[in-house]
C-alpha cells in the first residue's frame, strides 16, 4: 500500500520536473526567436556566391556583438537604390559611389569604411595598357581599344573617365571604342584582356592591381599605369535614415572594433572575420572626404548628379 | 691562527698563490687593450652597418629608380614584391610612405614611416646615411596642422584620434625622443 503511494508520488515528481523542463526550453527557443531581425543589403562585388562567402562571418559576429539577428541580403549594383527605397534593407555595404547616390537621394547616413590594401580606406583608378605595346603615355590611348569596368565603379569607370576628361580625351569620340566585359569578375577580365592583348587600355582599380600581383596572376612588369587618380573612399557601411541610433552606434562600434582575431560562426564553425572578408579593418571616415567622389560624378555627369 | 710552522706555509702559500692570480690578471688586460679587440668591434659594427647600407640601396634600387622616375604606383608594386620576401624591414616601410606621400594619401604614408622607424630609428637620425629624416619632417609639419583642422570639423572621431597618435609619436622621434 504505501510502496504503491511512494511509486505514485515518485512519478508525479518526475512529471512536473519533466514538465518543467520542457517549459524552460521553450521558454528558450521563444527568446532565440524574438531577437529583432535586421537586413543588410550587401552589393555584389564580383558575383553572389563570393560575396555571400565574404560576409556571411562578418554578418554573424555583427549578431553576436550587436544582440540582433542580421540576415543577408544579397543585391545587385543595379538594383540597390530601388530595393533600399523599397524598404528591403537598413544598413547597407556597397562601394562609395553607390553611398553617395543612396547619402543624396535616399538620406543614408555614413558607418564606417572599409581599409584593404596599400590606401587603406581608399584606393584609387588606373589607366593601364600592357607593357611594350608601345602606349607609354595617356595621350597615345586616342583611337586605341579600351575596355572599363561597370558603370557605377568608382575606380573601375568613374574616376579613369574623369582623368581622360582632364586631359582632353573625350572616351565617347576619341577611342577606336569601349567595351565593358560580360559577366562577373569584370575587373580581373580587363586587366587580363590588357596584358593577353584584347584591349589596347583598359580602367583598372588598383586595388585590384595590387591584388592579382601579390597572388601572382600578374607581375609588376606587366602593365605600365598612364594615369592615376587620387585615392579616393571605397567600400562603405551604412544606414538608413530613422534607424534606432542604439542600434546604429552598436553596429558602428562593433566594425569599428574588429580585430584579426575576432571571428564569426557560419555553419557551426567560427572562421576569422576580417581574413573572411579580406578586410584590414573599419574607419571613421567623416562625409566630406567623400566629396571628391561627388566632385567627380559631377564632371563626368553621373548619377547623383546626372543631367540629361 | 699562526700556532705553528704548518699554519704559517700554509698562510705564506695562499699569500703566493693571490700574487700570482693578480698578476696574471693584471698582464691579461693590459695584453687585451695592447691588441685593441675594443676598436676592432667597433670597426666590425661599422663594417656591418655600412653593408647593410650597401645591401640595401642594392636590393631597393630598382624601386627608388621608378620611385624617381615619378613612376610610383609601378614603384610601390615592385616594393610590395620585395616586402613580401623581407617583410621585417624598416627600409620597406620607409619607402612606402615615401612613395604613398607622392601618391597623394597622406595618412598612410604617415602609418608606414611609423612602422618603419619602430623598426629601426636611423631614418630619422640626421647622421645615419639612411636618414629621411627631411622627407619624414616635412610630412609630419604638413599632416599636424590638417589634422587639427580635421578634428575640429569632426569631434569624437576615433580614427582621426588614433591618427593624431601616429603624427605625435613621429613628432616625438624627430625631437629625439626614444621608442
Amino acid at each position: 500500500m504505501k510502496r504503491g503511494m511512494c511509486n505514485r508520488r515518485f512519478s508525479r515528481v518526475l512529471l512536473l520536473v519533466c514538465a518543467i523542463l520542457m517549459l524552460l526550453l521553450v521558454a528558450g527557443c521563444k527568446g532565440e526567436g524574438k531577437r529583432p531581425v535586421v537586413k543588410i543589403g550587401y552589393m555584389l562585388c564580383n558575383s553572389e556566391e563570393e560575396t555571400m562567402h565574404r560576409f556571411k562571418p562578418l554578418t554573424s559576429y555583427l549578431s553576436e556583438k550587436v544582440g540582433v539577428d542580421f540576415v543577408m541580403v544579397p543585391v545587385d549594383t543595379n538594383d540597390f537604390e530601388k530595393r533600399f527605397k523599397n524598404g528591403e534593407f537598413a544598413f547597407t555595404h556597397t562601394n562609395s559611389i553607390l553611398y553617395v547616390i543612396l547619402h543624396e537621394n535616399q538620406g543614408v547616413e555614413l558607418l564606417a569604411s572599409e581599409k584593404r590594401g596599400k590606401f587603406g580606406p581608399r584606393t584609387a583608378g588606373a589607366i593601364i595598357a600592357r607593357k611594350g605595346s608601345g602606349i607609354e603615355k595617356l595621350a597615345d590611348i586616342k583611337g586605341k581599344r579600351m575596355a572599363f569596368g561597370p558603370m557605377l565603379a568608382p575606380t573601375g569607370y568613374l574616376a579613369e573617365y574623369d582623368l581622360m576628361l582632364a586631359a582632353g580625351i573625350n572616351p565617347e569620340n576619341d577611342l577606336a571604342h569601349y567595351t565593358i566585359p560580360s559577366g562577373s569578375f569584370k575587373h580581373e577580365k580587363l586587366i587580363y584582356g590588357v596584358v593577353y592583348g584584347k584591349y589596347d587600355v583598359a580602367a583598372a582599380p588598383i586595388l585590384d592591381i595590387e591584388n592579382m600581383t601579390r597572388d601572382g596572376k600578374i607581375a609588376a612588369d606587366d602593365i605600365v599605369i598612364l594615369a592615376q587618380s587620387a585615392p579616393i573612399p571605397y567600400c562603405t557601411f551604412g544606414s538608413a535614415k530613422g534607424t534606432d541610433p542604439a542600434l546604429v552606434k552598436k553596429v558602428k562600434d562593433a566594425l569599428l572594433n574588429l580585430k584579426a582575431t575576432d571571428t564569426g560562426e557560419v555553419d557551426g564553425e567560427r572562421l576569422k572575420v576580417l581574413k573572411a572578408a579580406w578586410v584590414d579593418g573599419y574607419v571613421e571616415l567623416p562625409d566630406s572626404d567623400y566629396n571628391v567622389i561627388r566632385d567627380m560624378a559631377k564632371r563626368v555627369n553621373m548619377p547623383p548628379y546626372q543631367k540629361y | 691562527m699562526c700556532k705553528d710552522s704548518f699554519d704559517k706555509f700554509c698562510w705564506a702559500l695562499l699569500a703566493v698563490a693571490l700574487s700570482v692570480l693578480v698578476a696574471v690578471l693584471v698582464l691579461n688586460g693590459g695584453r687585451d687593450n695592447k691588441s685593441g679587440s675594443g676598436p676592432n668591434k667597433a670597426l666590425e659594427r661599422e663594417m656591418a652597418y655600412y653593408a647593410r647600407v650597401e645591401l640595401i640601396n642594392k636590393l631597393y634600387g630598382p624601386v627608388d629608380k621608378l620611385r624617381s622616375a615619378g613612376s610610383n604606383q609601378e614603384a610601390l608594386l615592385k616594393l610590395d614584391e620585395l616586402n613580401r620576401k623581407y617583410p621585417g624591414e624598416a627600409h620597406g616601410h620607409i619607402l612606402q610612405g615615401l612613395i604613398l606621400q607622392n601618391l597623394g594619401a597622406p595618412d598612410e604614408a604617415i602609418a608606414s614611416f611609423v612602422e618603419g622607424i619602430r623598426l629601426n630609428g636611423d631614418y630619422v637620425d640626421d647622421k645615419s646615411p639612411l636618414s629621411r629624416r627631411r622627407e619624414i619632417q616635412r610630412l609630419v609639419d604638413t599632416s599636424a596642422k590638417d589634422i587639427t583642422a580635421r578634428i575640429a570639423a569632426n569631434p569624437g572621431n576615433r580614427t582621426l584620434a588614433g591618427q593624431l597618435q601616429k603624427i605625435n609619436y613621429l613628432k616625438s622621434r624627430l625631437a629625439g625622443g626614444c621608442e
